[in-house]
């Protein structure tokens, strides 16, 4: 009971000390320490700053002052004097900002130079860059130009080719139409030549195929069938030559007998402009002849077979007739007549006599002796009757005889 | 006449430090205005209000130098000034550090420009020299 009693009063004991204990310590630390202000704590705060390491380099004097103002701060604010205390915090925290205000136009100002420094580098890289792109677009530029240029002479070229085949077609197509006129104009000369041959008279047929197939080839030159034209030309020239080939010989043949009887026409008038003598033209089969009779009183003495003194005129005419060039190629006879009286042989030598001394006479007068020959008749041809004298008297005559066919 | 002078004197002696006093409060009214005048410079000059609370804190200190100077608390009064002084100061020095932030902001703007630029330069000339490449085979 008594240890019961004890241990009540010792846990009272124990409380009440405990309670004393504790009031005491309770207004010993209330009146010790008042609240830190708020401006010491911001001032701390701000000390604990990592920037203000490189405010202290920069700004030492500041960051000392307010290093000191913390300290009074706090001194001030542990002495119960929290007006001074906020004082020197608010001084303080001036300080550092102040100082930290100052760090910060450092490193603003190392950003700005270093911020100038790259911009110079990358200025100066663009300017190197951007004379590189001027650099290349001016060769764009000229190889933008040289590649229009390279499309304009392409251009220039294909217009020229084309120009130079329009041409050449053109020149073709003239070729071939100057070729084709050529051909047209070469069975127009063959056809004129046929014409000269008179190849419509001696080859009627060839003639008129010749003549028609030109026609054909004209109209196709006309309608611009050159090449059916050259055929139709080339056939129609070769048809041409033909017809001349065949009209030729007939035309030749017909040609010569005409200049020949123009000639013999022309002998003729010639003859009969010669005084003294008959002129006549007969024909003999194929032949034609003119014959010149020359009376025999007028070369001869009665029945002499030589040339009467002064008689020998009336040949001269004659030989000069006979040589001249255009009548040269005639042949010519010399035939002596007589009458029908006495011996015929006797006749006969007497005409073949005088037609020997006509030649003779002709011969001396310049007469080419192998144009002619001499022939006696004697009495068997005679031109007049030999009844009566004058009738004889016409048979006694000598001919000279001008052959032509 | 020696009453009289001593009369004067002691009233002489009452009035100096009376005159002294007047002439404090002057003059702290004079760095009070003064220091306003700063503040509102201040002011105009933080165009990017970086400095706002600090001003207003400073306006605030400046009316209770105003308040103490009235109560004649001219020892209090002179430690608030002083604490003007320097928060004007650390404030012209917020202000230069500010505009020196906007101007590291605008020339780090500029880099990335003319870096931005330069890239821009250099894709144009890539290109470029793929035309030309294209253009010679072309020619």
């Amino acid at each position: 009971m008594k240890t019961a009693e004890t241990g009540r009063i010792a846990m009272s004991t124990m409380l009440r000390s405990c309670f004393l204990s504790l009031l005491v310590t309770t207004l010993v630390v209330g009146c010790a320490t008042p609240p830190k202000p708020r401006e010491l704590d911001a001032l701390e705060e701000l000390r604990a700053d990592p920037g203000l390491s490189a405010a202290r380099k920069r700004a030492p004097d500041l960051c000392k002052k307010a290093d000191k103002a913390l300290a009074a701060a706090t001194d001030k604010w542990q002495s119960n004097d929290l007006g001074e205390s906020v004082n020197h915090a608010l001084l303080g925290q001036i300080f550092y900002r102040h100082a930290l205000a100052l760090a910060d136009q450092d490193k603003s100002n190392a950003r700005i130079a270093e911020a100038e420094d790259a911009l110079a580098v990358i200025e100066e890289e663009q300017k190197a860059v951007q004379k590189d792109l001027d650099d290349e677009k001016e060769k764009i530029g000229l190889l933008n130009k040289a590649a229009q240029q390279s499309e304009e002479m392409k251009s220039l070229a294909a217009q020229m080719a084309a120009d130079k085949k329009a041409n050449e077609e053109k020149l073709a197509q003239e070729k071939l139409r100057a070729d084709t006129g050529d051909r047209i104009a070469d069975a127009e000369l063959a056809l004129k030549t046929a014409d000269t041959v008179d190849a419509e008279k001696y080859a009627p047929e060839l003639y008129k195929s010749a003549s028609q197939i030109l026609a054909k080839a004209q109209a196709e030159f006309q309608a611009g069938q050159m090449e059916q034209a050259q055929a139709s030309a080339g056939i129609a020239k070769k048809t041409a030559q033909d017809a001349a080939a065949a009209a030729k010989p007939s035309y030749e043949r017909d040609a010569a007998a005409e200049a020949i009887r123009k000639k013999a026409d022309a002998f003729h008038a010639d003859a009969l402009r010669l005084p003294g003598v008959n002129v006549r033209r007969d024909i003999k089969g194929s032949l034609q002849r003119v014959v010149i009779s020359v009376p025999a009183t007028l070369l001869f003495i009665k029945r002499q077979t030589v040339i009467g003194a002064g008689k020998d005129m009336v040949l001269n005419p004659i030989g000069e007739l006979l040589k001249k060039p255009e009548y040269a190629s005639f042949p010519v006879q010399v035939i002596g007549h007589t009458d029908s009286r006495g011996r015929a042989s006797s006749n006969l030598a007497l005409s073949a006599a005088r037609a020997q001394t006509v030649y003779n006479a002709l011969v001396t007068r310049g007469v080419e002796a192998r144009r002619m020959m001499t022939n006696g008749q004697g009495g068997a041809d005679p031109i007049a009757d030999g009844r009566t004298a004058a009738g004889r008297a016409a048979n006694h005559r000598v001919e000279i005889v001008v052959l032509y066919q | 006449m020696t009453r009289y002078a001593t009369i004067f004197l002691f009233l002489a002696f009452l009035a100096v430090p009376l005159a002294a006093r007047a002439g404090e409060a002057d003059d702290l009214q004079r760095q009070i205005d003064y220091l306003k005048q700063t503040t509102n410079d201040l002011e105009r000059q933080d165009d990017q209000k970086t400095v706002n609370t600090d001003i207003t804190f400073m306006r605030s200190w400046l009316d209770n130098a105003w308040t103490l100077r009235s109560q004649e608390k001219y020892e209090e009064v002179r430690i608030v000034l002083d604490r003007c002084n320097a928060q004007a100061n650390m404030v012209r020095q917020r202000l230069v550090a500010a505009k020196l932030a906007a101007q590291v902001v605008a020339k780090e703007n500029e880099v990335k420009r003319a870096r931005s630029q330069l890239a821009r330069t250099k894709k144009a000339l890539e290109k470029a020299k793929l035309e030309k490449a294209r253009l010679e085979g072309k020619v």
